[in-house]
């Protein structure tokens, strides 16, 4: 390949390594798999370096390489996606009206505080135990801080899906970080009922009482 | 404020909440979820739940990637440097070329390949003439004949999920268009040739990469050796493809390549068959 080609190569893809290591290690869940993808993916790129774009995101163009490589070598081979089925079946039909029509656990905002205190291997844990595709959505969305637009292109979906795979994705999370942060002492456990206790629960009578009248 | 009121109030921003969120909204819509959350707080609940998640991913810092990872890469970076500077041999080594990257075909050729991709395998006809002693003495032909002649295939070795599940055979069908135009990858899966010894499956880690257009309407299909080496001086695999397809002789139509594609960023095509006529 030309020298400038890996010049370019090098100063403009290679940068991005930490952040495909980062997705391929939540991807993976296993740090000498995650370099084997990085590698294959970096790799791909290079071969197939004159079809970026220049002006384009790199980083959507590499992550997309990343998830293919990623399905390809990894994901076919004897992956089993039921293991989170169960986790996802432990929540009702999701989707932005389910969750407006329904709030289970809303999060007060002294609450948000509690971000500070649970350790980042709980949080990665907990990411980890995510399906696949809400997984690298809000990867995307939240880690790497892509626009819907990019995600999409990178997931190979509609904008709609992008939503609503970030959506579900953080739902699960936040059940998982909650219920973690719940263990320790540092939120309230929600009422038997799903919904938290106290004033959010009234509110659910007094908007159905409402509705009634 | 009946619950019709509130519903529909509520169904008319639903669909604003999560881009609301990530800020996906412009400023005019951004307003009205946020005034709409003033007094709705369902909605004010879900918003801060997402909310919440997304503030917490956001504050991890991210794993850097190991300093032996980016000497790894660049080393492999290296190696197609030096694939590619390397002169292209004469037409006769190119070939034994050819034929040590199919025995070593489960190592570097297959890596770039979509393990589970047989499952969009095409075994179609190739309906063109193979005359290995007219434009590549000793060199097609016994270039094919050597995957033939590849037991089980090393490639099985390294991607287990092609020899899992080989691809149904569909004999007679011919390959159609490929949608796009992008380059990618066109992997050479099996080979059958009339006359031949031999078992009747192999399997080889050849890459092609599809330089313009589809398939098979003599379109240019550039041969991407093991580690990435590419040219399109290779006649003969090129003729395979590039021929025109209906140009030759019955006798000389049933030579059958299964091959299966990706696009340049490893999307796998999976072209529909087509009846053969």
């Amino acid at each position: 390949m030309e020298v400038t080609a890996r010049h370019e190569f090098e100063s403009t893809a290679l940068p991005q390594i930490d952040a495909l290591y980062g997705a391929a290690l939540r991807l993976t869940r296993n740090p000498a798999e995650a370099d084997d993808l990085v590698q294959d993916a970096f790799v791909r790129a290079y071969r197939f370096w004159h079809t970026f774009k220049s002006g384009t995101s790199i980083r959507a163009w590499l992550f997309t390489i990343l998830r293919n490589t990623f399905i390809n070598r990894y994901h076919r081979a004897n992956r089993t996606r039921h293991a989170n089925a169960e986790l996802e079946a432990q929540l009702p039909a999701l989707g932005v009206e389910a969750a407006v029509g329904h709030p289970t656990s809303g999060m007060p905002s002294p609450e948000v505080a509690l971000a500070a205190r649970i350790t980042r291997e709980r949080i990665m844990t907990a990411l980890e135990s995510v399906p696949e595709d809400y997984r690298m959505a809000v990867i995307l969305a939240d880690l790497e801080g892509l626009a819907y637009k990019e995600i999409a292109e990178i997931m190979d979906c509609p904008i709609g899906t992008v939503m609503s795979r970030i959506f579900r994705g953080r739902r699960l999370l936040h059940k998982l970080l909650h219920d973690h942060a719940v263990e320790l002492g540092l939120a309230q456990a929600p009422s038997p009922a799903g919904g938290d206790a106290g004033d959010n629960t009234v509110h659910i009578q007094d908007y159905r009482r409402r509705g009634r009248a | 404020m009946s619950l019709q009121d509130i519903r529909s109030e509520c169904s008319d921003t639903a669909g604003l909440l999560q881009p609301y969120v990530d800020g996906e909204l412009a400023s005019a819509e951004q307003e009205r979820v946020a005034e709409h959350l003033e007094c709705c707080r369902p909605c004010r609940h879900a918003v801060s739940e997402q909310q919440w998640v997304r503030s917490t991913l956001r504050a991890v810092k991210r794993d850097a990637a190991p300093a032996s990872l980016r000497a790894r890469i660049l080393a492999e970076l290296d190696g197609v440097d030096r694939e590619a500077v390397a002169a292209i041999p004469p037409r006769a080594s190119l070939w034994s070329r050819v034929v040590s990257a199919l025995a070593d075909a489960g190592r570097g050729a297959m890596i770039m390949v979509p393990a589970g991709a047989v499952a969009v395998g095409l075994f179609f006809v190739a309906r063109e003439g193979l005359a290995p002693a007219q434009t590549m003495p000793g060199g097609l032909g016994s270039a094919l004949t050597q995957i033939r002649e590849e037991p089980a295939t090393p490639a099985v070795a390294a991607a287990p999920a092609v020899a899992a599940a080989p691809a149904p055979a569909r004999p007679g069908a011919s390959l159609p268009p490929v949608a796009g135009s992008a380059p990618g990858d066109l992997q050479l899966v099996r080979a059958d040739l009339p006359g031949a010894p031999g078992p009747k499956e192999s399997s080889a880690g050849l890459r092609y990469e599809i330089v313009r257009g589809g398939l098979p309407t003599g379109q240019h299909v550039m041969l991407v050796l093991e580690g990435g080496q590419t040219s399109n001086d290779f006649a003969g695999l090129l003729e395979l493809i590039d021929r025109k397809f209906d140009q030759k002789p019955d006798h000389e139509r049933d030579h059958k390549f299964e091959y299966r594609t990706a696009d340049h960023q490893g999307r796998e095509r999976n072209p529909q068959p087509t009846a053969a006529p």
